[in-house]
């Protein structure tokens, strides 16, 4: 049988193990041994099964996701986040919508030192939800931007989906990092844009705090001095080229763990919280990413990608046609299943084809992960909403009521990161460590 | 259910090995971080890295890759996709999940199959060690072979073990 048909079959057959609730990575890697050895036979694919999780787990590159994870963790326990969120809203609080852009504000801020977008929106959750409900804010509002700007962790670096995709489609990390900067911020900003344009429309929906007098909002600045020593660090020793990703994670590790110390929170309680959160979440990403590699190997074999991407070049649709059509396939699978899977499962296929149509694959990369913050927000599977709404407590619904602002802000964010790559490329270019 | 009795025993080890697993990792984690951070000290003040730090880091992650994958699966935190199999009566839904347990316990078995061959032939080749501290890789090979063994009876006892369809799988999306 044709490789590439065969390859066809098994991502259906995969899709379906998928839907039928089997843990992605199982079947990632069920589907990628037995394919692997119907091409080319038992004994080598159960060689490759033998030897990619070790080769995959023993890697120098992988041990950055763990200590970006721990970082978060030591971050979040510090408490820096608060206080962030606090100066913030000091400064914007007494506009419409304030206090909502104020947690769009910390979420980019706890995004500056976290990876995980869900760990900032249920971070974000337990700091601003009471603020917003004690000055009546519309619980769409409320969640929608909890649950909206939970996603900034993920492009505001670090990130656990560039780090993912860094090493999937063999690019560098600490570029992938400077380049989701400024689209960051862009989208924090667009963010912030849609909850002051709803609130101007509609005032009950965010109403106006009080507001703080100057002397309060400059003494509320020491109150960001955690998130912008750890960020500058960490980001600042990637981009002079003084510190690799891997070494920037773990002095971000240190410097998280003197604040938690200065900041009197070193407990047994909260160290057990910390390491356990983050060791659970190692144990599931490098699960995923070693079922993703076993499948990758089939995929190569299969030569679908290539295929693809002969296929792809020789149509008569420009390549921003072809990149639009991707983006739609990314749409509804991120509809459909979780970011971090997404990006493994078509990165193998998808990332030839990209390289064809001659992207920027840090640009890609970028663009990528706007649509996994786009996967985390959108129905029935939007893994940011269900953690909002269950820690809330306010329906479903009602969270993705909320979130459709912002998910026009992600489309328009997404236009202007399209039609200028530079937002994007600049930072990555002035790199001293290239 | 009949079977728990032959089931809880082996569960109860299965439990207790994973709490030790789970120590050891988080500590060797802290190593982890710690030797990163020694060898970038080391080379900013004595401009002189600490020797063989990437062999050492890792080491580190086999260490806490193949402690923390079956943790993760104890705990039901590997991702899955929930779409449409909570919607369906409770027997299918048990049908369902224990047939996603069995292929996860399949492959499972498959891999920790070829660890412990690649164990096996390690110790037979002991002279083959890491490059730069000279570590056989037998050891290395057997941690990955313990951690498969471990993700294997994890996934085999949710296999065999009668399935609550309030401990459905969760997913843990980040």
């Amino acid at each position: 049988m044709n490789p590439v048909l065969i390859g066809m079959i098994a991502l259906a057959i995969l899709f379906l193990l998928m839907f039928f609730e089997m843990p992605i990575a199982f079947a990632m890697a069920l589907v990628g041994f037995c394919g692997f050895a119907v091409l080319s036979n038992f004994d080598a694919a159960l060689n490759m099964v033998g030897l990619v999780p070790y080769s995959t787990s023993a890697d120098y590159i992988f041990s950055v996701l763990p200590l970006f994870l721990l970082m978060g963790e030591f971050a979040n326990i510090s408490g820096i986040m608060g206080d962030a969120y606090g100066t913030i809203y000091k400064w914007i609080g007494h506009l419409p919508g304030g206090l909502a852009m104020a947690t769009v504000g910390g979420c980019a801020g706890f995004g500056a030192v976290c990876g995980s977008s869900v760990a900032t929106g249920a971070t974000m959750c337990r700091v601003a939800l009471p603020e917003m409900r004690k000055y009546n804010y519309d619980a769409s509002l409320a969640t929608g931007s909890l649950a909206a700007g939970g996603t900034l962790g993920i492009m505001i670096p670090p990130s656990m989906q560039f780090i993912l995709y860094g090493v999937v489609a063999e690019q560098s990390i600490g570029k992938l990092f400077m380049a989701g900067i400024f689209p960051g911020i862009l989208l924090s900003l667009l963010f912030m844009f849609a909850i002051y344009i709803g609130c101007k429309r509609n005032p009950s929906l965010g109403p106006a705090s009080s507001k703080a007098s100057w002397r309060e909002r400059l003494v509320s600045l020491k109150g960001i001095w955690g998130v912008i020593l750890l960020f500058a660090i960490v980001m600042g020793g990637i981009w002079g080229g003084f510190l690799t990703p891997t070494e920037a994670a773990a002095v971000g590790v240190f410097v998280s763990f003197i604040l938690v110390i200065v900041r009197k929170q070193l407990n047994r309680k909260n160290m057990v919280t910390a390491i356990i959160g983050a060791f659970i979440t190692t144990g599931m990403c490098l699960g995923i990413l070693i079922g993703a590699m076993i499948f990758g190997y089939f995929v190569a074999l299969t030569t679908l990608p290539m295929a693809l991407a002969k296929f792809v070049s020789s149509l008569a649709i420009p390549p921003l046609g072809i990149l639009i059509c991707i983006l739609i396939v990314y749409l509804i699978l991120g509809c459909l299943m979780d970011a971090l899977a997404m990006v493994l499962l078509t990165m193998p296929i998808f990332i030839p084809v990209i390289l064809a149509l001659g992207f920027d694959p840090i640009w890609f990369g970028v663009i990528l992960c706007l649509m996994c913050e786009m996967a985390l927000i959108t129905p029935p599977v939007g893994m940011n909403v269900f953690v909002i709404s269950g820690m809330s407590g306010v329906p479903m619904y009602t969270v993705f009521r909320g979130i459709m602002p912002f998910l026009i802000a992600m489309v328009i964010g997404m236009v202007i990161l399209i039609a200028f790559p530079q937002i994007s490329l600049w930072l990555p270019r002035t790199m001293l460590g290239r | 259910m009949r079977s728990n009795w032959a089931i809880r025993p082996i569960s109860m080890s299965v439990d207790s090995i994973i709490k030790a697993l789970v120590l050891m990792g988080c500590i060797i984690y802290g190593i982890l971080a710690l030797v990163v951070v020694v060898n970038v000290i080391c080379r900013f003040l004595f401009q002189r890295p600490l020797k063989g730090t990437v062999e050492v880091v890792e080491i580190a992650m086999l260490f806490v890759a193949f402690f923390a994958i079956p943790f993760a699966a104890k705990k039901r935190a590997h991702i899955t996709v929930r779409l449409f199999v909570h919607r369906f009566p409770e027997l299918m839904q048990k049908i369902v999940y224990r047939i996603g347990f069995l292929l996860s316990t399949v492959i499972a078995g498959v891999i920790t199959y070829q660890a412990i061959v690649n164990t096996i032939y390690s110790i037979r080749h002991l002279y083959e060690t890491t490059p730069v501290m000279f570590i056989p890789f037998a050891p290395l090979k057997f941690v990955m072979a313990f951690g498969c063994l471990i993700l294997f009876l994890v996934l085999l006892l949710d296999t065999l073990h009668p399935i609550q369809t309030q401990e459905e799988p969760k997913g843990g999306g980040k």
